[in-house]
């Protein structure tokens, strides 16, 4: 298990005990973050699952691949952090890892 | 049954059961109630010698390796039986890479900020075709609301001038029904007809719609040409004229038949956005193609490539493993999980939109009618198998 801490756009705090091995989607929908939608089922198909990585931590976790840039491009949290949580495995390199979900409209 | 064929050899005997995916005799009662007993008594993946023979899948855990694993089950042909002449669909029969370059472009039209301005468009319409139900007292409800409402919505939201809606309706329709594949190619191709008919009206006088911004966008650093603009169209014309209208359907017939609920429904308004995935899931119509591209194993069968898959979307919801009791419609499910919208890549663009729709109508039909009902005196309503099912009727009393 790995500790992540989510935070909605509304400011409020998720601390969660991620499985190692799974997805930072499918630790946010075991947990019902809210903000995380995870249409597809994790295949960086839907972006509904697009979250800002806190800076001091987008080193560790590393940029999106080409396909995923593109889906995060234009869409819910697109910033100079952003990831799709379907594309970010928990390891326990990441205890501690702080991200926040966008707001969904 | 039409195009019955001899078993190839890699399939054991024992994965066969015969199953007309178009004109089967379940469709004469009530399918969803044969798909759950399907899903028990058959097993999760078997061969059906109809419509040119082809794979069905039933399990939905094989389904999500099927709907998840687009290198070994791919979009390329989605017509059963396969026919290498049926009319494109932009992004839908596509696999990655290209797929996912198309879904980028098509998904923002369909987020939901971006559709939000449609509800009220939705409502205005909801609240005058159940008004001048109101009035006649009697409605066949898939001809003069389930039809028109999501429709014409899309018909507006994507550029169609709206005179065309009984063509392009009848077309459709024709098109998820006939059991023919030869006629099925034909009327496809009438309908790209239309498709590129539109295209020429909005190059020539653009709108604020989904159509002239297609045509205006840049995709890879240039602009979508013909041909991929009308397998854009087609695919929009054939999910967005039929798919919303069965749904609203399924939905109210459920209603109609089962007064107690509609009455929890009625008292609990507050439900109805809960309702509408819940009748999704007890009513799932949709299915979804695939052919498969590389030798391979699914659940102990042997597949072959260029062999077609048949995947059964109801029978996620219908399962006993993902939703218990899944029979019965209830409105405080933990986590209900459905297919109606498919799994995986080609998760259905128009999801958000066709929520907010039968939500829409939900909330008018219950605040503007009484108790409803079928009407029994009216010839009962028939189901049309195939890849979209359908009520084809649906007379309602009040």
């Amino acid at each position: 298990m790995t500790k992540i801490l989510f935070t909605d756009h509304q400011g409020s705090e998720y601390e969660v005990d991620a499985k190692d091995g799974e997805t930072l989607m499918i630790a946010a929908r075991d947990h019902d973050i809210p903000g995380i939608a995870g249409d597809c089922g994790g295949c960086c198909s839907c972006a509904t699952c697009a979250v800002f990585v806190a800076p001091d931590w987008f080193a560790i976790v590393g940029p999106p691949g080409d396909d995923e840039a593109m889906m995060l491009e234009g869409g819910m949290a697109d910033g100079p952090t952003s990831r799709l949580a379907c594309q970010i495995m928990v390891t326990p390199a990441l205890e501690g890892l702080r991200v926040t979900t966008p707001e969904v409209i | 049954m039409n195009q019955t064929v001899t078993i190839p050899d890699h399939i054991a005997p024992d994965r066969v059961k015969s199953y007309d995916i178009y004109a089967d005799a379940i469709f004469d009662g009530d399918p969803h109630q044969a798909f759950y007993e399907m899903q028990k008594n058959a097993p999760g993946v078997f061969w059906t010698p109809a419509n040119g023979g082809h794979w069905v899948v039933a399990d939905p855990d094989l389904m999500d390796i099927v709907l998840k694993t687009p290198s070994i089950f791919s979009n390329a042909q989605t017509s059963i039986p396969a026919r290498e002449d049926a009319p494109k669909m932009i992004p839908m029969s596509l696999d990655p890479p290209e797929h996912l370059q198309y879904r980028r472009l098509m998904m923002t039209y369909f987020e939901p900020r971006n559709i939000a301005f449609l509800e009220a468009a939705a409502r205005v319409r909801a609240e005058a075709l159940v008004a001048e139900a109101k009035a006649a007292g009697e409605v066949e409800f898939v001809e003069k609301i389930a039809g028109p409402l999501p429709i014409k919505v899309f018909m507006e939201f994507m550029g169609i001038p709206l005179d065309w809606y009984e063509d392009l309706r009848q077309l459709v329709t024709h098109f998820f029904a006939t059991l023919s594949d030869d006629e099925r190619v034909q009327l496809g191709q009438q309908i790209v007809g239309q498709v590129i008919r539109l295209i020429t009206l909005r190059q020539a006088e653009p709108g604020g719609d989904m159509m002239s911004s297609l045509i205006a966008a840049e995709f890879q650093g240039r602009k979508l040409n013909m041909s991929e603009l009308t397998n854009i169209g087609f695919l929009l014309v054939l999910a967005g004229l039929d798919t919303v209208t069965n749904a609203m359907s399924f939905g109210i017939a459920h209603m109609a038949r089962n007064p107690e609920f509609q009455e929890h429904l009625r008292a609990n308004p507050d439900k109805i956005p809960a309702a509408v995935d819940e009748l999704l899931r007890r009513y799932t119509f949709t299915h979804t193609p695939r052919i498969v591209v590389q030798d391979t194993e699914l659940g102990g069968a042997t597949m072959k490539p260029g062999e077609m898959i048949w995947n059964m979307l109801a029978l996620y919801g219908l399962s006993e493993d993902r939703n218990p009791d899944p029979l019965n419609v209830d409105l405080d499910r933990n986590r209900p999980m459905h297919g109606a919208f498919s799994q995986g890549g080609h998760i259905c663009l128009g999801r958000h939109l066709g929520k907010m729709e039968l939500r829409i109508l939900y909330e008018v039909m219950l605040r503007e009618l009484p108790m409803f009902r079928i009407d029994e005196a009216r010839p009962a309503e028939h189901i049309r198998g195939g890849v979209i099912m359908s009520i084809e009727h649906l007379w309602l009393i009040w």
